[in-house]
């Protein structure tokens, strides 16, 4: 198997996808001739033109409602919003009529369209990059909601993406996007709703997610030393979740702590948090702990960002505290 | 406040213990929690935990190795840091060892509570128990405990509240409750093959289990395994005892119950256990000991939804049947409502089984019922419903038949030899045909 970095990994799903199946387009600012800004579709214009790469003004909610309107035609738009906070302006048509489509027709009309952009701390980024957002659309019924961890799983859960029938948010951490990993060649697709056990240990489960999987695999080396057993749980998609995986996990373990960077209140993390609370309540023998970014803006300034960002230390001592509860 | 360190009672019949050594030096810092020092009661070594947090100050002389000392002893004191210890060179009066420091008092008296000790009575297992939960109680009053903890205590038959808390702010943690069924070698039912899951052939539906029904089910399967049984058959003529039950039922219901054929039974058994005492005992194989019962308790099955649980009467050999009749009402009804302690259904002697209850239905063709020794009683009486048997040749003039009692004496073989138990058998037997024998004998 090849190591490949993770931006070549995810733009070979999109372009085996746009070779199977004529109906895939992508729409997006930059996506044409240069290739997207983080290189989401370097090199595919040249081989399906601007018909099938269509460069776009800064008009998020046309560009995005014109491509429920196509998805709803027959066709696969992927929609390429660079970073998750740009799509806020398109949240509007992408709730009401895509996610709702199925329903509304009665099952009749489907809007499948792959709707994709960066989130995430990252590289000072500031308050209008660094966003994550999608815990807003994993608490609409409608959508799937993918997080890859790494160059394989953004292969395979795009890949399966661009299959779906329903409308799927794929939202990338730009922390990812400079890993390299062995990548399965060809064809390869992740199946939606099937969480991976990533490292496997009998002291204390993790449930990660997005990029806070290898800032977890990192910790968890640390703490292998400290004699601390960790297992790491990587849910890959928060819709449809994985909830059986993560207690199968606490059942062996005992004690979960779930990390992910977005913000705290109604994240994914709560979700996990309760439903585990709910339905593995006899397999707990500490309270479930959560990690998240601090509860603010994300900051210019390097110093302050990292201050907000969960690091492989803070990792490292949320485990340790829970060790002890 | 000098906080005095006794001998605690470890179990229910537990009268002194044989001190093992001081876990603590003398002069030591002692946390509360921190294991103080170790003694062996009714059934093991235990290591007793440090209820105060104090400097330890051991009283001299009293508590040295093999020494045997009376629960409520005081051993020694927690001291507060500067504080002085309570008077040394004098030890309380009445202790016979006072003039020989090296030398324990065998046996120890109890002393009387020297000045700040609160602890210095004896005190009942319960409350000792409860006094040891109470140190990690929260303030809403409830122990902190995992569920996963209280989930492992379940499936290993330990008491979770004896364990002690080394999680977060005292709270039990399933290590804990490993912890202590390995220290007590509980009987964890491991070798029972896991449950299959039986919904994989059709619909299931699962409840918990109240707590009287799940103890009584883990006694019983601990007793199964470990208990070597005997049953001797036997059958009653209680057509007397039924027309007198008949004539005297009018008088009970203004005490709170019924005049039923168990309730007889009841005041019988504990009568026979006290006319065949050597039968009231249990033995315990991990001391090698024998141990007999002063008191005679009788427990009186109760059928429920989730199978059947045995509250106790006490010493129903004290009680007349008007009392007994209250009281067997009063455990029956609890037992169905689901509200029963589980110490309600601890302590019995003999134990009384009558499905569908001794007054039920006839019911033809069945015979003996013969329910396995709930350990740790010494026998089971297993009864079945009386039928009408007819008599060939009755003086009666035809009409005649007696009314036969099936019965089953199941008791453990160690305790009760073949002879007692055919004997205690004959007595119950006895005593129902010919109710007089309870005021000649029991």
């Amino acid at each position: 198997m090849p190591e490949i970095g993770y931006v070549e990994a995810a733009r070979a799903a999109l372009a085996q996808a746009m070779e199977r199946d004529a109906a895939i387009f992508v729409v997006g600012e930059g996506i044409g001739e240069r290739g997207g800004n983080f290189g989401t579709t370097t090199g595919l214009y040249r081989s399906y033109g601007p018909q099938r790469l269509r460069d776009t003004p800064i008009c998020e909610r046309g560009f995005s409602t014109m491509c429920i309107g196509a998805a709803i035609a027959g066709a696969r738009p992927v929609v390429d919003f660079m970073f998750a906070d740009f799509a806020l302006d398109a949240f509007g048509d992408l709730i009401n009529q895509a996610s709702r489509m199925r329903w509304m027709s009665s099952g009749r009309i489907t809007a499948p369209m792959v709707i994709r952009a960066s989130i995430g701390l990252h590289g000072s980024a500031s308050s209008h990059h660094s966003g994550s957002f999608y815990s807003f659309l994993v608490h609409q019924p409608g959508f799937h909601v993918a997080l890859p961890s790494g160059p394989r799983t953004a292969k395979g859960l795009l890949a399966t993406a661009l299959r779906s029938h329903d409308p799927v948010v794929f939202m990338e951490h730009r922390a990812l996007l400079g890993l390299k990993e062995e990548v399965p060649d060809g064809d390869y697709a992740i199946p939606f709703g099937r969480a991976e056990v990533v490292r496997e240990g009998d002291g204390i489960t993790v449930a990660a997610i997005s990029a806070m999987v290898p800032r977890c695999v990192e910790a968890a080396a640390i703490l292998a030393e400290q004699g601390v057993s960790v297992e790491i749980v990587d849910p890959l998609t928060a819709a449809p979740l994985d909830v059986d995986s993560i207690k199968a996990s606490v059942r062996k373990t005992g004690r979960l702590l779930v990390v992910e960077e977005d913000y705290a209140p109604c994240s994914v993390a709560a979700e996990i948090a309760a439903r585990v609370g709910g339905e593995a309540f006899d397999d707990l023998d500490a309270p479930i702990r959560r990690l998240h970014c601090g509860f603010a803006p994300a900051p210019y300034s390097p110093v302050l960002e990292r201050q907000i960002t969960i690091g492989a230390d803070a990792i490292v001592q949320a485990v340790l505290d829970l060790q002890s509860e | 406040m000098a906080v005095a360190v006794t001998v605690p009672r470890l179990g229910w019949s537990m009268d002194s213990g044989v001190f093992g050594e001081w876990l603590k030096q003398d002069g030591e810092p002692v946390a509360a929690g921190d294991p103080l020092f170790s003694i062996e009661g009714e059934k093991a070594m235990e290591e007793v935990e440090s209820e105060d947090a104090g400097i330890l100050r051991i009283r001299p002389g009293v508590a040295a190795a093999g020494a045997e000392l009376t629960v409520g002893t005081v051993i020694g004191w927690l001291l507060a840091d500067g504080e002085a210890a309570p008077d040394l060179s004098e030890p309380p009066d009445a202790e016979p060892a006072a003039s020989a420091p090296d030398t324990p008092p065998s046996p120890a008296p109890a002393v009387p509570q020297p000045p700040g000790s609160s602890t210095a009575q004896p005190v009942t297992a319960a409350a000792d128990r409860r006094r040891r939960a109470d140190r990690r109680t929260g303030s809403d009053g409830r122990i902190a405990s995992s569920p996963r903890a209280r989930r492992v205590a379940r499936e290993l038959g330990v008491d979770w509240r004896l364990s002690s808390g080394s999680g977060a702010g005292g709270r039990i943690r399933e290590r804990d409750v490993r912890a202590l069924a390995a220290r007590r070698g509980a009987a964890a039912p491991a070798d029972a093959a896991p449950l299959p899951d039986l919904s994989a052939w059709g619909p299931v539906r699962t409840t918990p289990l109240p707590a009287a029904q799940r103890q009584a089910a883990e006694r019983l399967y601990a007793a199964a395994r470990t208990v070597p049984m005997a049953t001797q058959l036997g059958a009653a003529d209680v057509t007397r005892m039924e027309t007198l039950c008949k004539r005297y039922a009018a008088r009970v219901p203004d005490a709170g119950g019924a005049l039923t054929m168990t309730v007889v039974l009841a005041k019988v058994a504990a009568c026979a256990l006290k006319a065949f005492p050597q039968c009231n005992a249990a033995i315990d194989p991990a001391g090698g000991r024998l141990i007999r019962r002063g008191y005679r308790h009788v427990a009186v099955a109760v059928e429920t939804e989730h199978g059947a649980v045995l509250p106790v009467v006490r010493n129903a050999d004290r009680k007349n049947l008007l009392q007994l009749s209250a009281e067997v009402a009063g455990l029956s009804a609890r037992a169905r409502a689901g509200t029963l302690q589980p110490a309600e259904t601890e302590g019995g002697c003999l134990f009384i089984y009558a499905p569908g209850g001794a007054d039920g239905p006839a019911a033809p063709g069945i015979g003996h019922f013969t329910p396995p020794v709930h350990a740790p009683e010494a026998a089971i009486l297993g009864v079945s419903p009386a039928a009408f048997e007819p008599v060939s040749g009755g003086a009666a003039g035809g009409s005649a038949g007696r009314l036969r009692m099936p019965l089953s004496l199941t008791y453990d073989q160690r305790v009760i030899g073949g002879a007692d138990g055919m004997r205690l058998l004959r007595w119950i037997i006895d005593a129902l045909e010919e109710p007089l024998l309870l005021s000649l004998e029991g």
